[in-house]
């Protein structure tokens, strides 16, 4: 019974991203000139060097369109709809239902990432057979970058859900958004792989939790991480998703109290 | 003469307005501050980090590649605070807004430019004056009068490239039905490209969006020729040229765009 709850939630969630396609591929749009852009900063480098900072040529131009997938799988969020629902008092519907609110959240985001990731794997596989072919892959890797880049998924929810609770203290859903958006693009290493973080920053990001959104699934799908400590790093990122979901349960509880001020 | 007097007018009084009703948001004007602060220093940081690691990209070196980036983000700071209206037009043709300002006695396109103000534009420009300011002491420039004038001059149209960009992209909500418009987004998010110079890029891209979309006269180009680079005097010669096409594109399209517009309210 519950599972047909769920897979109902789901699938709302999947049409949902097939109606907003426009949202989606405009957001798409963005990250994919930011990953253009990278490709060749990155390109024009090598040509002057062999490697930077322990990356080649080779495993950059990976990187780039990979982490263009992990980061173009949900990036649109759901700070904004939860927003205008607060304002308008409806979000008291959702609360109502006889299900629990972040679970419902979680399952409509799942179904929209998996239209996300289906429409960008076309989109990314395609350029990158283009561009690399099929020698760097292997199926050990991939195999690793999928369940990684799930578990990423999760992360992100995490945090989304975290910034989202946020909009039940300011209007100013667009900001939150817009802090989120460059939060994770930064320290996820969406933008430059961590590696290449100077010192202090390098060990500061080692324990922040948006790792876990890029650079993990990228650094096991080029092989920069050995087999043993990809383990390592996607236990890490369990870890991770506990912590923000016990996190999420405790503002959630606070941020839930404030809402008798909007009425509905 | 007097006709642009009072348009001028006009458009002060307009701004006063809109800048009255954003009084009552103070705190999350605060909050996009300290937003806006974030964000460009995370920009400022990437490209630190990448020059953390490498010395040139494309010949140019970090100082340089700051003025580019001043160029841009003063720019877009400036479409955010003096013209947002422009993002607002395809929202306004849906909801039938726009028939609100076809039968007041004043242009329809000065209501339009004025029909959003985001003081997030100010904080940028600070941020982009800040980084040129930097950029231009540490670069190799000599700066005379003449320099000044010529950068400043560079600045003034690249502002007004900028606004014509959106306006345009957002123009074209007149020939597309529904609610959004993503061209103008579009537009604006090509801007990351302008960030860095024209040359890395091959030339079908360098083609779309340097010259059919005209980033190059925004940035690479004009901080080019202040930095004496090589081969940039024709471009830089060119640009009184793209922004007086670009207003007269301006124009035309929102000219054509009323004419053929129907409203869809009851």
């Amino acid at each position: 019974m519950r599972i047909k709850k769920y897979a109902a939630c789901m699938r709302c969630g999947f049409l949902d991203g097939c109606a907003y396609r426009a949202t989606f591929i405009t957001g798409m749009l963005a990250n994919f000139i930011q990953a253009a852009v990278l490709y060749y900063i990155w390109k024009n480098i090598f040509r002057y060097q062999d490697s930077v900072n322990g990356f080649t040529w080779e495993i950059m131009r990976q990187y780039v369109l990979i982490s263009f997938l992990c980061n173009s799988v949900f990036t649109m969020g759901f700070e904004m709809t939860i927003a205008g629902r607060i304002i308008e008092g409806d979000i008291i519907l959702d609360l109502l239902k006889p299900m629990s609110y972040r679970i419902m959240l979680f399952l409509r985001m799942l179904g929209t990432a998996g239209m996300e990731f289906s429409a960008g794997l076309v989109l990314v596989g395609s350029v990158y057979l283009a561009a690399n072919g099929i020698r760097y892959l292997s199926l050990f890797r991939c195999a690793g970058f999928l369940v990684s880049m799930l578990l990423g998924v999760g992360i992100k929810f995490g945090i989304q859900y975290l910034f989202s609770l946020l909009c039940f203290y300011t209007d100013n859903a667009y900001g939150v958004t817009k802090a989120r958006e460059v939060l994770t693009n930064f320290f996820s290493g969406a933008l430059i792989p961590l590696a290449m973080f100077p010192g202090l920053f390098r060990r500061l990001v080692e324990f922040l939790p948006f790792q876990g959104i890029v650079y993990t699934p990228c650094c096991i799908f080029t092989g920069m991480f050995s087999a043993r400590e990809s383990l390592v790093r996607m236990a890490l990122q369990i870890i991770w998703i506990g912590i923000l979901w016990a996190l999420g349960a405790l503002a959630g509880k606070k941020a839930f109290g404030v809402i008798s001020m909007y009425g509905g | 003469m007097k006709r642009w007097k009072r348009y001028a007018g006009l458009y002060v009084q307009l701004q006063i307005q809109n800048i009255r009703s954003l009084a009552q948001y103070r705190a999350d004007f605060l909050m996009m501050v300290f937003f806006t602060l974030f964000s460009q220093g995370c920009n400022l940081a990437l490209v630190g980090i990448i020059y953390g690691n490498i010395p040139k990209v494309g010949g140019w070196t970090l100082w340089e590649i700051l003025m580019l980036y001043g160029f841009l983000l003063f720019s877009e700071g400036f479409v955010n605070f003096f013209f947002q209206g422009a993002w607002k037009i395809a929202n306004m043709i849906h909801e039938a807004d726009l028939d609100r300002f076809l039968v007041r006695p004043i242009p329809a396109g000065l209501q339009l430019l004025t029909a959003r103000i985001d003081f997030d534009g100010l904080s940028k420009m600070s941020i982009a004056l800040a980084v040129l300011l930097l950029a231009a002491a540490r670069s190799r420039i000599v700066w005379t009068w003449a320099e000044i004038l010529l950068c400043l001059f560079f600045l003034v149209q690249a502002c007004i490239i900028r606004v014509c960009m959106i306006w345009i992209a957002s123009c074209a909500s007149f020939w597309m039905a529904g609610r959004r418009n993503s061209l103008n987004f579009f537009v604006i998010s090509l801007g990351e490209m302008a960030k860095y110079p024209l040359t890395i890029y091959p030339a079908l891209l360098r083609g779309i969006f340097g010259y059919v979309i005209p980033y190059a006269f925004v940035s690479y180009y004009p901080v080019g020729v202040l930095l004496g680079k090589e081969g940039m005097g024709f471009g830089a010669a060119c640009t009184p040229l793209v922004c007086a096409g670009m207003l007269t594109l301006s124009c035309l399209a929102l000219r054509r765009g009323l004419a053929r517009y129907e409203s869809c309210s009851q």
